[in-house]
């Protein structure tokens, strides 16, 4: 029972990374319909960029807080590079956005080399009735409650909030109001820059980054990101934890190993779900 | 206020708008009418920026709010957030500035836009563009989908309104019954080109011209 606990409680806090990963792809598609290859790629420098940050003598919190800004202005970069000026298919913008992954590994190698890096994060365990909680889970779900109350306020209070919610409700009307759609992308991508880098900067000291950590995270978050339809935060919130439970006790119980095939696994089995339902109601996309 | 000189729109090669010209004074209450495909939305559209000009001019003092064919509202957002959004980009916009105008909204402020009916959208819709302070609100396809009964609401509305605040309005309308009624004066399109213009009343007494442009006026429109 304790080690189950235990479970929970870790695959709650990794389910929260992957809900984070999640919503910056949510925040990206709900404005621009295309999916971002590199929010794996914000995660890794997010913590990369931390790591050396903190390594130049920089104190916790504005080390990685340096990380999370790095990882947000690449994601206004990215974004301004996806989504050019001429305007192209989310499917020409969704290529672009895996060049630049690919492209990120170059610079990942060549100035953090091949092997994994970690972040000194929370050290301290926490114990209580036989079960042992290693801090940094605890703040990894502490920081999540603070994060997604905090995208609620600011998509339902918020003017630039209202105006991305405006831009994925209808881009027209949005474009009818003088809202610039294209520029409300490019800060939907810096949203999920600022994401995927804390996303990042929270697994590095349970879990250490290397350039080709992107494809596993940005897996885990597209899965959590499907589980919620793609359009709402909460759902990729309750996709991520609904994910990260069934890997921890999958890996408590069973192989570790399997943690991409089971987030797969789940993907293919919401997407066929999701098919049935919308043939039941008519709404199928293949006829 | 509005001067339209010999304004050309192409939609994928066609001609949609073909060398229009037309004027609309301040506190000018102005009708676009003409059959399905006439060009009127492109027109409308054109001037407001939204469709790019391949020829002619658009001439525009002050400021111009578009309420756009089939509302357009932000379903998933409240009316309060759709009229905040109205203002883009000044947040500093009361919404009460509408509320004060057209109390009716107050209402309903809190509920999703995507639940009201068709006139309480197209209220909306027009309280949005009004959150812009514009000293022209074009509206296009005014009464389409509503009611006799809401369309002459929304009707009595826009004249208030007009009264009340001096701004121009520039309605574009399938119905001539609706804009020929409500406006001082129309322009009437066909195939792209204005084919007619003058007061109501002159269109109104011209029967051959209604027949065959517009199907009469027998159109059980307030």
């Amino acid at each position: 029972m304790n080690q189950l606990i235990g479970y929970l409680i870790n695959g709650i806090a990794v389910g929260c990374i992957y809900a984070m990963l999640g919503s910056g792809l949510v925040a990206i598609y709900r404005v621009t319909t295309v999916v971002n290859v590199a929010q794996g790629t914000f995660a890794v420098m997010g913590g990369l960029i931390a790591s050396s940050a903190l390594s130049f003598g920089l104190p916790h919190g504005l080390g990685e807080l340096v990380g999370v800004i790095a990882a947000g202005i690449l994601g206004l970069l990215v974004g301004k590079i996806a989504l050019t000026k001429g305007g192209i298919s989310p499917i020409s913008s969704l290529v672009i956005t895996i060049g630049l992954a690919v492209a990120a590994y170059a610079l990942e190698v060549g100035l953090w080399g091949s092997l994994p890096v970690s972040l000194a994060g929370i050290r301290s365990v926490l114990r209580f009735s036989g079960v042992a909680i290693q801090d940094q889970y605890l703040l990894i779900i502490a920081v999540s409650i603070v994060i997604f109350i905090g995208l609620w306020a600011f998509f339902s209070k918020s003017y630039i909030g209202l105006a991305l919610t405006a831009c994925s409700s209808n881009s027209y009307g949005a474009r009818v109001m003088g809202i610039d759609v294209r520029r409300m992308g490019v800060i939907a991508f810096g949203l999920g820059g600022v994401l995927g880098g804390l996303s990042g900067i929270l697994i590095m000291p349970v879990q250490p980054l290397s350039f080709n950590s992107d494809i596993n995270l940005v897996v885990m978050g597209f899965a959590a990101a499907v589980i919620g339809g793609m359009t709402r935060f909460e759902y990729a919130l309750a996709g991520g934890v609904v994910l990260g439970v069934v890997e921890e006790l999958i890996a408590g119980y069973w192989q570790a190993r399997y943690q991409l095939e089971v987030a797969l696994g789940i993907v293919i089995l919401t997407m066929v779900f999701e098919g049935a339902l919308n043939a039941r109601r008519g709404t199928a996309a293949w006829r | 206020m509005l001067e339209v000189a010999n304004l050309v729109v192409h939609y994928d090669g066609a001609v949609a708008v073909d060398d229009v010209t037309m004027r609309i004074e301040n506190s000018e209450l102005v009708s676009l009418i003409g059959p399905n495909g006439a060009g009127k939305s492109s027109l409308i559209k054109a001037v407001a920026g939204l469709v790019p000009i391949d020829g002619g001019k658009v001439s525009l003092q002050g400021r111009l709010a578009y309420v756009p064919e089939g509302r357009q509202l932000f379903r998933d957002l409240t009316v309060d957030q759709n009229l905040r959004l109205g203002a883009w980009p000044n947040r500093r916009q009361s919404t009460d500035y509408v509320y004060d105008l057209l109390p009716e909204i107050k209402k309903f402020e809190k509920r999703k836009a995507g639940q009201l009916s068709g006139g309480e959208q197209q209220l909306v819709a027009v309280a949005r563009g009004l959150m812009a302070k514009p000293d022209l609100l074009a509206i296009d396809e005014l009464s389409l989908g509503l009611s006799p009964l809401a369309a002459a609401k929304l009707v009595s509305n826009l004249i208030s309104l007009h009264e009340s605040l001096g701004i121009a309005l520039l309605i574009v309308e399938q119905s001539a019954t609706v804009a020929l009624k409500m406006c001082q004066r129309a322009y009437v399109m066909e195939a792209g080109r204005i084919v007619k213009s003058g007061t109501s009343s002159e269109l109104i007494e011209s029967g051959e011209m209604l027949d065959a442009y517009l199907g009469g006026m027998g159109d059980g429109q307030p």
